[in-house]
């Protein structure tokens, strides 16, 4: 099975053949198009992924869409985001409200969100405040019932493209109290109101995504029928932590598609550059810093996979795994993209030069992901909060206790459907995953992976899942000595955002452990081998636990030479590696 | 008042209105214009005349004035500072090596208000300056310049331009020759700017190159003798990177200024963001990071008139601590700012410029690499041990005191490579002797005296080019910058000021430089509630965030 490409790549490599190479100028999508819009502010043109028919990909297919595997949806807007970060975030901009529909929609609302996808229309959730940013108990803009309905009042800020969409999911007070029972989400569906209650207000400049609309809304008494309220009244909060669980890991796909850009755009340079008498790749310190950053594509691959295929397998547990996932894949995709606008040198800066400029465009844009929605702090925040009850009853657990990971893991089986009323607001019981860490050495000492594996990568890696195991009972008595001294608010200390940030990187760092575990026979030989995972536990422990000591050359060599493999070979930077729009091809 | 404290005063309030505002530096980097008119008005306020020594007729005694200075353009404007002071960067090496005759016209140029443009890079070569496609042929007696410097700061409005080019065939130290060109000179060729390049920050400056086709220069345009290029290059580098951390200061000063505004003034369930444990450690450390900068800029400016000979080492150190130190203060303000740091308007929108300019300052002047690998070579002999030598101890107060006087900058004592010099750590035992019974700064002070023990072993081990390599020239270079703060906390903890003389800001910031090291150290809490009442009491006063806060424009 070397060459295997995974089932749930197939929408999206059919994207790959319709857009072509994003590096030569006449395609949909190209390096020069995004670099020249995102240069005059304007939005990307979208027209090749509405003829793809990639809003159907947010539909369920009971609605007559083609969504039925959330893995697959994430791979098109990886391929999306490769080309240009802008265009797959104002395309997928409808996701987080179509989730809510989904969710939580009557059939009736469902039609109709369906039926504006179908038709090439968008969506919008208005959520943030200009004075409350995300604290979102302070929400301003209030519904209040009246006899034909509700009438909305207030202003929402920085609301993504909320002059196009057709409709906006709008969180709005509901009881004049307050409190977590005090706000709900309404639909404004802009075919149903009066215009004159509904300004749009002047448009945000931005440091990234500088074609996208992001505008602010102010209602003025703007009058909805009552069947406008989506979900029970009250049930605003609960929704939205709900669904941002879905939607927040579908935000990371452009991002994810980004690094592989920005990755192979320095392989490029620096495979074709010379520096003091030899290629700039002969430099150990420069092949090193190639490597950490694939091994950092590979880990963020790792956990957006298990989040997404966790819709499907464990929606229970996303309630910290999407937290834990986005904090660490937008955490580690800034830090890559510093290391590698190191290797870029100047050419990083440069917004015309260099495969057209697009490096300094993903450097802009990339932070969006962790400011919108949901992002980085405000996940690192949910997770920190749920972190002591998790580890606690994790420890206690029998080691048996976890429920088999296997169908979130075992990348060849099907997926069932999606279940949204699995989604919890709480985490339950034991951490699945942390409990499949601490047992990790028992499955790392079975004879068919000795027999399969060479014995240093395996020694390698089972040195590395022992340590990351100390650091997650480390993390434990961490979280323990906070509890005490600072009573029920300890979940706000500074000291709890990093123990999120560590938890985080374990997530990661167990997530990669497991799919090599559950799914190897999948794998291609590189993949099967491990010394990607060895390298990959490693860097994740070196972050948690910062050490001086010798790479491992050998691996370090494979790993090395994969990444040029598959630049060579036009195939993704990942474990699965499928192909990339070939190079040269125009669509 | 000294001359910082008057440029300050004479610039006015940038948040408000003065000679560069931020809200028109912000629509001129929207436009992608040169601030002409901030520059002038710079030259009208004698600015130009601190990049000339006083004996050429400038204003130019001493470097940390110079830093103070620079610093005070920067926190306004990093395009302005960035165009101005670069005509300082391409100066350093005619000052340094110069004939009397070429240090006088220069002097003359800058001091009419004329640019200088320092051009070393090329296209296809980026750092590696011992293999260059530009040459310079002799013929008779002239030189002809032929090829294209790129991504050159200045090119295009730059009237002198010093220029390396290739005067050996073979590649190598000695293959490049340096040249003074004026640009308005009569040429046998011609020298053409080539087109301004688009760059991520400082869109209004003047990013270009320079193509040379042909042009006869006169053979006494070359500085210093034939072949010794690369060296005066070097050396003028020395000089010019030990003072760059005054643009990252700069915006260090304005990012914390603006994001601490605004979380003041934000509420969250009641209180202000400042409140917010999390965000409150954020500005705190920044604080601390920030002092440690200045510590480090203060330091690598004075020891060029105390011990030039040791340039090298401090030089590299500063470049590559300080300006990243500040992009990842920048970075973490920014999760503060929330959704306002992305944004291009606003009062906050001058938040995302001096983030995106700042960007590039550890890239100018040699990146971050470029200064991780001088450092590294020179770390076989940095690392061996010493004993502490009474000259040494001589120079402590002259190298970390800021009272103290400094001898005039004698350029003929740098030197390529210190020999294994470097005072700040060699000095480190005076310091651990000198800390008071109980001091906080005792176990991380004696954790960098065992790191050093255990890397200088480490070293025997790593091969050349190696990341491990790199990795302990970065960590040597954290050791340096926080033994600097030790030994400054110490020389000035009695100059007056009760901060000054609390040891919180110094714990904070050898913490940061240990965990930049990869040996995890927290800020003590305490600490950080010290750091955190100082920021806000300067912010009240209207005072420069720095250990030694100069009174800012007033408002209005």
């Amino acid at each position: 099975m070397a060459e295997a490409v995974p089932s749930a790549y197939g929408p999206a490599e059919a994207l790959e053949q319709t857009l072509g190479d994003p590096l030569v100028d006449s395609n949909p999508l190209s390096f020069r198009s995004t670099v020249e819009h995102d240069e005059r502010e304007e939005r990307p043109d979208l027209t090749a992924l509405d003829a793809a028919g990639l809003g159907r990909h947010y539909v369920p297919a009971a609605l007559d869409g083609a969504l039925a595997s959330h893995e697959a949806l994430f791979w098109l807007l990886r391929s999306v985001g490769r080309r240009d970060v802008t265009a797959a975030t104002s395309h997928a901009v409808s996701l987080p409200a179509a989730v809510l529909a989904w969710h939580a929609g009557t059939p009736a609302q469902q039609a109709r969100v369906a039926e504006i996808l179908l038709g090439g229309g968008q969506l919008s959730i208005a959520f943030h405040e200009q004075e409350h940013g995300n604290d979102f108990m302070a929400t301003e803009v209030a519904a209040e019932p009246t006899a034909t309905g509700f009438s909305l009042r207030g202003e929402k800020w920085v609301v993504a493209n909320a002059r196009r969409s057709a409709l906006l999911v709008v969180l709005a007070r509901t009881a004049a109290e307050g409190g977590a029972r005090g706000f709900s989400l309404v639909l404004v569906d802009k075919a149903r109101i009066d215009p004159s209650g509904m300004e749009f207000l002047e448009r945000f400049k931005t440091l990234g995504v500088r074609g996208q609309d992001i505008d602010g809304v102010r209602f003025s008494d703007l009058a909805l029928p009552p069947d406008a309220l989506l979900g029970a009244p009250g049930s605003g909060f609960e929704l939205s932590l709900k669904c941002s669980q879905v939607s927040r890991t579908l935000s990371l796909g452009p991002l994810v598609g980004a690094l592989d850009t920005a990755l192979r755009s320095s392989v490029a340079f620096l495979d074709a550059r010379r520096l003091y008498g030899e290629p700039a790749l002969a430099i150990p310190a420069v092949r090193a810093a190639v490597v950490d950053a694939f091994l950092d594509i590979l880990l963020v691959e790792c956990a957006t996979l298990a989040c997404t295929r966790a819709i499907h397998a464990a929606p229970d547990r996303l309630v910290t795994w999407a937290p834990a996932g986005k904090a660490f894949v937008t955490e580690t995709a800034e830090s890559a993209l510093h290391d590698l606008s190191v290797l870029l040198g100047a050419r990083f800066y440069l917004r015309d030069a260099w495969w057209q400029g697009i490096f300094q465009k993903i450097v802009r844009d990339a932070p969006l992901t962790r400011v919108s929605h949901f992002g980085g702090v405000v996940s690192l925040a949910h997770l920190g909060a749920a972190l002591p009850a998790l580890y606690e009853r994790t420890a206690a657990a029998a080691d048996a206790a976890g429920a088999s990971l296997a169908p979130v893991f075992d990348l060849g089986r099907p997926l069932d459907p999606a279940d949204g009323t699995r989604l919890r607001l709480v985490p339950h019981g034991a951490d699945p995953l942390l409990l499949a860490l601490r047992t990790a050495h028992e499955r790392l000492e079975s004879g068919a992976l000795a027999s399969e594996t060479e014995p240093v990568i395996l020694l390698g890696i089972r040195s590395e899942v022992a340590r990351l195991r100390t650091e997650s009972d480390a993390l434990r008595a961490f979280l323990e000595t906070l509890r005490a001294p600072h009573g029920p608010g300890h979940g706000r200390a500074p000291e709890m955002l990093t123990a999120a940030r560590r938890h985080a990187a374990l997530f990661a760092g167990t997530a990669a452990l497991l799919f090599w575990l559950e799914s190897r026979g999948g794998l291609d030989d590189f993949g099967k081998a491990g010394a990607w995972l060895h390298l990959a536990l490693r860097r994740v422990r070196q972050r948690l636990q910062p050490a001086l000591e010798v790479r491992p050359v050998e691996e370090d060599t494979s790993v090395s030479a994969r990444v040029m493999d598959l630049f060579h070979r036009d195939r993704w930077f990942s474990l699965l590696a499928p192909p990339l729009a070939a190079r040269g091809s125009r669509r | 008042m000294n001359a910082a404290e008057r440029l300050e005063l004479a610039l006015g309030d940038p948040s408000s209105g003065g000679v560069i505002a931020f809200a028109r530096m912000l629509e001129l980097d929207e436009l992608e214009a040169y601030p002409e008119a901030e520059c002038r008005a710079l030259d009208a306020l004698g600015l130009n005349a601190h990049y000339v020594p006083q004996a050429l007729g400038g204003r130019l005694t001493a470097f940390p004035e110079l830093l103070a200075l620079v610093r005070v353009v920067a926190r306004r404007d990093l395009t302005v500072a960035i165009a101005h002071a670069k005509s300082f960067l391409a100066a350093a090496p005619v000052w340094i090596a110069g004939s009397d005759a070429q240090r006088r016209q220069l002097a003359s140029l800058l001091l009419a208000g004329d640019q200088a443009a320092l051009c070393l890079t090329e296209r296809d070569h980026g750092s590696d300056l011992q293999d260059l496609d530009t040459t310079a042929t002799s013929v008779g007696g002239s030189y002809v310049l032929s090829g294209e410097k790129w991504l050159i700061n200045n090119a295009t409005r730059g009237r002198a331009l010093v220029v390396l080019a290739r005067t050996a065939s073979a590649a190598g130290p000695r293959s490049a020759s340096l040249f003074l060109v004026d640009t308005q000179a009569p040429s046998g060729g011609a020298i053409e700017p080539t087109a301004k390049l688009k760059t991520a920050g400082i869109r209004g400056a003047d990013i270009s190159g320079a193509r040379f086709r042909g042009a006869v220069v006169p053979v006494d345009a070359r500085i210093g003798p034939e072949g010794h290029g690369l060296e005066i290059v070097l050396k003028g580098l020395f000089v010019t990177r030990s003072l760059i951390g005054a643009l990252s200061l700069g915006a260090a000063d304005t990012g914390l200024r603006v994001v601490l505004e605004f979380a003041r003034s934000r509420r969250i369930r009641g209180q202000p963001v400042t409140q917010l444990p999390h965000a409150r450690a954020i500005l705190a450390e920044a604080f601390a990071d920030l002092l440690a900068c200045e510590v480090l800029a203060q330091t690598a400016a004075r020891a060029l008139h105390v011990v030039p000979e040791q340039a090298s080492v401090l030089s590299a150190v500063a470049k590559l601590i300080v300006p990243t130190s500040v992009d990842a203060s920048l970075r973490r303000l920014a999760v503060v700012l929330g959704a306002r740091h992305y944004l291009r308007e606003g009062a906050q929108g001058v938040f995302q410029k001096l983030a995106r300019d700042a960007a590039l300052v550890a890239l100018f002047d040699g990146s971050t690499v470029v200064n991780l690998s001088l450092l590294a070579l020179q770390l076989p002999r940095l690392a061996a041990p010493r004993s502490v030598d009474a000259a040494v101890a001589a120079r402590g107060p002259a190298l970390f005191d800021g009272a103290q006087d400094l001898p005039a900058f004698d350029a003929s004592r740098l030197a390529l490579v210190s020999r294994g010099r470097d005072d700040v750590l060699e000095a480190l035992p005076l310091a651990i002797r000198a800390l008071p019974a109980g001091s906080a700064l005792r176990p991380r002070v004696d954790s960098i005296a065992t790191a050093l023990t255990a890397d200088a072993l480490a070293l025997a081990t790593v091969a050349p080019e190696s990341p491990e390599l790199f990795a302990l020239a970065e960590r040597h270079a954290c050791f340096v910058a926080a033994a600097a703060c030790v030994h400054s906390w110490l020389a000035n903890r009695g100059a007056g000021d009760a901060f000054l003389a609390d040891e919180a800001w110094v714990v904070a910031a050898v913490s940061g430089l240990l965990t930049r090291a990869g040996i995890p150290t927290p800020v003590p809490p305490a600490c950080r509630e010290t750091l955190a009442l100082r920021l806000e009491s300067l912010a009240d006063a209207h005072r420069s965030f720095s250990l030694f806060p100069i009174p800012l424009a007033a408002r209005g």
